[in-house]
């Protein structure tokens, strides 16, 4: 039994931390920009499939590769996302988000079509290929590379938001707009740097991730759905929130995972997001601010 | 009971609360009889390829989902992404009752009602509980979790094969007459909804479901039962959503659940909303005519249509009049028509 | 400016419908017409349409059936119910096929073969299912052999045959081979696991029922949903229950995901066999990044002549088709050459009951062994008749281990292997 439970606090971590990582994106743009970006998972599947395209067809490096992807990624979310969508319908909010789903499954179909699963993608991203062995349980040392990466990105963000002007700045954006813009700041700015700032995480998340998760075209939507629940979980748009919830999510995960058949893993979350839903509508940090 | 007044131009019915018009002018009328007219001869057009004809059968119930989904946008005041969850439901209830009690299709029909309008009964209370965006994401998630019980509870579900062979509505002797009528009865189910919803939006009921729309506050000062007009308008919609799945079920015969309940149907009936133009629900028909006849056609590109689908998509949205999609095309948008806001994030 | 657009736009709506299909000449004489429905953004749908565009270029070269050229009818269903059902009226209503072949999924299949039902008295056909695995299929004519006599399925096994045949099989795999007798069972939670996980009333008990039979020991059993992505609490419980192998009865989840978490695991010294699925297609290796080493798993994809149509076939649809014989390939090259040589026999496509009296008694060379249909239930012919080899991968490459004729090389264990 005390085994089962060390099992559950080691996984509880390492995913929580996993899933923070893939959800901290999601909850920045929701926090600051205010929509609710049904594209995220496109970030995902540009990443893999970019990196894929440079080495296997322009034979660069992968250190090269990554950064190339990492200025397209940027190229790609301002201009056709923040400059195309966003922008211009941020009073229709229905046609954005469907603007943004479109965008999400062309990309995914078109990633399928150039590179279907048979083609054989993966990342060469393994810092260390090995197995550590703790307790009664091994795990591989890539996980604990992408849980640590994952706690370091979510520090640095956290201390960008609460102890730089720029940080603060955003803040108060999210806050409150017309606060803000009479205070004289350069909300359009805030803006692009908030969407540059939300695709560094899932992008990192990807390469750390690619030796152990799955890469073919189409998992931006379980992806895109996991930030969604964490979202949701820890209240929109809240940093504070999305790290309290990824770590309940993981925690969840783990105990259905170990005490009882991993099939409900998922069902789980989703039921237990519904109810914290209907009793504490809002989420957990219901505010509306980012953090 | 139902008064009725004559007007010069109009007939006025009256029933306690709900007041509703019928202009009688015959240039008011020439269009949409056209248009109906139109719609009753196509199977002359494409009588020699039947499959044709399924697609617009299949046309004709996207548009019958989106005629309900628009009106409950309105009268809820928050967008459903979640419609077609009482498609399963009710498609589920169709062919479970049928395949292994033996009811019939009209009492299945009757079941289909009941068992949509408890569980929506059931639901409804979110629409006043949950904020616009919660409403939103509730409703997102709703019909993924039917999809996994549908897994977990295979045994009765069938999981991703679903359930085969429920008994056809009609059976003439000749297959294409029985593909012919499922057309006409599809054309019909779709033009009761239209007749319907815009009965409901013309009559005072759709001045109260517009103020609530507009604003709830001000709404309730002015004496508008928020609540109750809220909890009718996600339940009857409900209901009407799953009398498709009803239709589907004892026509299509196959029902399975991992062909609905996903997101990229939802999808597809969201972008027949806005692309067929949310100022009027008529537009859900040529926005459904249009999703499937571009679908279809596409399909001679090759593999590339997968993603060349959403692109198209994705330039009709963009080019077309702003908010008013096939609609605007048709009709400008006159001063005093009602121009219904679709809010996502209510403060 | 509005109105005459749309007018436009009404002129091109009509131009649509109009241009959407075209009617086709009842075939009496002339082409044998087969059509052929696929969900084509899956790479097993596009496989299976190579070869079967592979097998129609064949016959026709040689001469076509009875004189008669071939054609095939190639439609996209993209994995839509309501497609398929407005494709299959379509190719039998006005293409007027001979033969519908469904390369998707099993939903489809069934579907198909429901409108095909409805059709069939006015417009008598054959329908054919290559890739949906499961029993519903040949359950339907099971149970109302008039209703559903023209349906035909072929698969590289079915649930019966899972049970009664493969599961000896691969007794015989872990006893001799891997030398061990504790079994590990591990799910995927899909239709067609049911059979095995539950038993089939009135032919056999679950799979851990006919392991125990055999002399085995299955010490560990659980179920994993298809979007499952972290598999590592399964393989911890799979190392402390003491297996001597993993036996993975699944073929759609994340295979590289879960074969990547294995390799790191509690688990990964313990032999680890797949019944199908990507895990047995060359790209795995890339894939995996090479974590699929020792990897056991039924796949028809090395290049062992089974038969003297197999090693042809494969290189043919490597070089002249661009695409790689995934599973589903087979099935499809096999039944159109099982239905020309049932029309052969038959004398001609006047008859359809005829036709179906030969498709039940045909036998023909095949790439995998023999393709033929048993005569009342309509799947096809299982092993020994119809093979699917055990391989393993072995640095870099998969070899075939099991069974005895076809065997390359020997089994080594993951452990041995990654030294």
């Amino acid at each position: 039994m005390k085994e089962i439970l060390i099992h559950i606090a080691l996984y509880t971590v390492l995913w929580g931390s996993i899933y923070l990582l893939i959800s901290l994106g999601f909850s920045l743009i929701c926090g600051v920009l205010r929509i609710f970006h049904l594209g995220y998972g496109v970030t995902f599947v540009l990443a893999a499939y970019l990196v894929w395209t440079f080495m296997e067809h322009a034979h660069l490096g992968l250190l090269p590769s990554i950064l190339l992807m990492v200025l397209v990624q940027i190229g790609f979310a301002l201009i056709v996302f923040y400059k195309g969508i966003f922008e211009r319908y941020l009073e229709e909010e229905e046609v954005l988000l469907s603007l943004s789903l479109l965008v999400f499954v062309a990309i995914a179909h078109l990633a399928n079509y150039l590179f279907p699963v048979t083609a054989g993608v993966s990342l060469p991203t393994t810092v260390v290929d090995d197995v550590l062995t703790v307790g009664g349980s091994t795990i591989a040392y890539q996980m604990i590379v992408a849980a640590a990466v994952g706690v370091l990105v979510t520090v640095l963000y956290v201390l960008f938001f609460l102890k730089t002007r720029i940080g603060l700045i955003i803040r108060a954006v999210s806050q409150n707009l017309l606060a803000a813009r009479l205070m004289g700041v350069n909300v359009n700015g805030m803006y692009y740097l908030a969407m540059v700032l939300s695709i560094l995480p899932p992008t990192i998340c990807l390469l750390v991730i690619a030796p152990f998760w799955g890469v073919d075209p189409f998992m931006g939507s379980p992806l895109l759905m996991t930030a969604m629940l964490i979202a949701i979980l820890g209240g929109l748009g809240n940093l504070k929130g999305s790290i309290v919830a990824s770590y309940l999510i993981g925690f969840i995960h783990a105990t259905v995972s170990f005490l009882f058949v991993s099939r409900f893993m998922g069902l789980a979350a989703l039921i237990v997001t519904l109810v914290v839903m209907i009793y504490r509508r809002g989420g957990i940090f219901a505010g509306e601010t980012l953090w | 009971m139902v008064k009725l007044e004559l007007r010069r131009d109009r007939i006025v019915a009256r029933w306690g609360d709900w007041k509703s018009e019928w202009v009688i002018e015959p240039r008011y009328w020439r269009n949409p009889t056209i248009a109906i007219t139109a719609l009753f001869l196509l199977p002359l057009l494409v009588q020699s390829y039947p499959h044709i004809l399924t697609m617009i059968t299949t046309a004709n119930l996207y548009a019958a989902i989106a005629i309900p989904l628009a009106l409950q946008i309105l009268g809820t005041a928050r967008v459903n992404f979640g419609p077609q969850l009482y498609l399963g439901i009710g498609g589920y209830t169709a062919a479970l009752l049928n395949l292994h009690w033996g009811w019939s299709p009209s009492l299945t029909f009757l079941a289909v009602i009941v068992v949509c309008g408890v569980i929506a009964l059931l639901i409804s209370p979110t629409t006043w509980i949950a904020k616009g965006l919660y409403f939103s994401l509730i409703t997102l998630i709703l019909p993924l979790t039917f999809l996994d019980v549908t897994f977990i509870w295979g045994d009765i579900f069938r999981g991703e094969v679903g359930l085969v062979g429920m008994s056809p509505l009609l059976n003439f002797t000749k297959v294409s007459w029985n593909y012919l009528a499922y057309y006409y009865l599809s054309l019909i189910l779709m033009l009761l909804y239209l007749l319907v919803s815009d009965r409901i939006v013309r009559s005072r009921l759709g001045v109260n479901l517009a103020a609530i729309n507009e604003n709830e506050d001000v709404a309730r000062m002015m004496g508008v039962n928020v609540d109750r007009y809220k909890v009718v308008c996600y339940v009857f919609p409900s209901i009407l959503t799953g009398i498709v799945g009803w239709f589907i079920v004892h026509t299509f015969r196959t029902f399975a659940g991992v062909t609905y309940l996903p997101l990229e149907f939802m999808t597809k009936v969201l972008i027949i909303v806005i692309v067929g133009g949310r100022a009027f629900l008529y537009g859900a028909i040529p926005g459904a005519y249009l999703i499937s006849i571009v679908e279809d056609s596409l399909r001679a590109v090759g593999p590339s249509n997968y993603f060349l689908f959403p692109l198209v998509l994705i330039l009709l949205i963009v080019f077309l009049p702003r908010g008013e999609g096939l609609w605007g095309l048709y009709r400008k948008r006159r001063p005093r028509d009602y121009f219904p806001k679709l809010h996502v994030r209510r403060e | 400016m509005r109105k005459p657009l749309f007018w436009v736009g009404v002129l091109l709506v009509v131009l649509g419908l109009a241009t959407g299909g075209w009617a086709a000449a009842p075939a009496a004489t002339g082409p044998i017409k087969i059509g052929f429905m696929g969900n084509l953004s899956a790479p097993s749908s596009l496989s299976a349409k190579a070869a079967a565009t592979m097998a129609v270029d064949e016959m026709n070269k040689a001469g076509g059936i009875l004189g008669r050229p071939v054609q095939l009818i190639v439609e996209d269903t993209k994995g839509e119910i309501p497609k398929c059902v407005e494709i299959y009226k379509k190719l039998v209503m006005n293409d007027r096929v001979l033969a519908v072949v469904i390369a998707e999924k099993v939903e489809m299949g069934v579907a198909g073969m429901e409108i095909g039902a409805e059709l069939f008295p006015e417009y008598p056909h054959i329908f054919f299912s290559t890739i949906g695995s499961g029993d519903d299929i040949w359950h339907r004519v099971r149970d109302n052999y008039k209703k559903y006599r023209f349906g035909f399925q072929t698969y590289y096994s079915t649930s019966t045959n899972y049970l009664k045949i493969l599961a000896g099989l691969n007794s015989e795999v872990y006893k001799d081979l891997i030398k061990t007798k504790k079994v590990a069972l591990i799910f995927e939670d899909m239709e067609w696991t049911k059979p095995l996980r539950k038993g089939l009333p009135g032919v056999s008990g679950p799979l851990a029922e006919v392991y125990k039979s055999k002399g085995l020991q299955v010490v560990y059993d659980t179920t994993v949903s298809l979007d499952q992505k972290m598999f590592n609490p399964i393989f911890e419980a799979v190392a402390k229950s003491g297996a001597g192998v993993i036996d993975c009865v699944v073929g759609y989840i994340d295979q590289a995901a879960f074969i990547k978490q294995w390799a790191q695991s509690s688990a990964r010294d313990i032999p680890l066999y797949i019944w199908g699925g990507l895990a047995g297609m060359p790209p795995a290796w890339k894939m995996t990044e090479g974590k699929v080493n020792g990897v056991m798993i039924g796949s028809s994809m090395v290049r062992v002549a089974i038969t003297p149509k197999t090693i042809p076939f494969m290189d043919n649809l490597t070089n002249n088709y661009k695409v790689g014989p995934i599973f589903g390939s087979h099935t499809t090259y096999d039944t159109l050459y099982g239905f020309k040589k049932a029309i052969e026999k038959a004398g001609g496509t006047g008859n359809i009951d005829a036709l179906i009296t030969q498709l039940e008694k045909v036998e023909e060379v095949a790439v995998l062994g023999t393709i033929g249909w048993d005569d009342r239930l309509h799947f096809n012919l299982p092993y020994p008749k119809y093979i699917t080899p055990i391989v393993q991968w072995q640095k870099g490459e998969m070899k075939v281990i099991f069974p005895k004729p076809y065997k390359v090389a020997d089994y080594v264990s993951p452990a041995d292997l990654r030294k």
